[in-house]
């Protein structure tokens, strides 16, 4: 990919995580999957600096906890993308107050 | 438009690993652009100025996009959360994979 954006190359970073962690079952016309296990093993490899914060560890264990009601065990590419979501979400309301409690100070 | 300004890094940045990185330019963008009014959301004009500013090459896989912002409600007041924006950049992503 020509000159890619910063944007760009963050949404490559993600799907290449996924392509790191995530393997083929018996079967390689199977989409690739994470199991919870290198799911938990990513977020403590990768994720580590983020989810030191507060309480984000929590929300963490508990979109994984979530997920355990998904029968299937394992995780596709589509839930990947939801989980990191619900990872960021908070981290970004985060910085936004971060932000504006600087605004108000100055 | 489009000039970020808000690109600073947290004191912490040389220890983040790519992917924190990477979540963290997500976060940024998205704040980049939330410009008009209530900064938690961007109206689905925002939107559209960021997909097709942000991801000039990935923006082809999100579909159609005048078609999904049209869906989004009144392009200069309807208010896109986080996490809509995250799944128009899934979508970005699963673009990306098929390469």
């Amino acid at each position: 990919m020509a000159e890619c954006t910063e944007l760009e190359w963050a949404v490559q970073v993600l799907v290449n995580n996924f392509d790191k962690y995530s393997s083929h079952r018996c079967c390689c016309k199977k989409p690739r999957r994470i199991s919870k296990k290198d799911f938990r093993k990513m977020l403590s490899c990768e994720l580590n600096h983020m989810l030191t914060d507060t309480g984000n560890r929590r929300a963490a264990d508990k979109l994984i906890c979530d997920l355990d009601e998904n029968k299937d065990g394992r995780i596709s590419f589509e839930e990947y993308w939801t989980l990191i979501g619900g990872i960021a979400s908070p981290i970004a309301q985060i910085i936004r107050q971060q932000e504006q409690s600087v605004k108000h100070t100055k | 438009m489009g000039q970020c300004n808000c690109r600073k890094k947290r004191k912490d940045c040389q220890e983040l690993t790519d992917v924190e990185r990477a979540i963290e330019t997500v976060i940024n963008q998205f704040h980049c652009y939330a410009v008009k009014g209530q900064k938690e959301y961007l109206t689905p004009n925002e939107m559209q100025e960021l997909v097709t500013q942000k991801l000039p090459h990935l923006g082809k896989c999100v579909g159609p996009l005048d078609e999904k912002i049209e869906c989004m409600g009144d392009p200069d007041e309807a208010k896109l959360e986080f996490g809509e924006y995250w799944d128009m950049m899934g979508d970005a992503a699963k673009g990306c994979r098929r390469k």
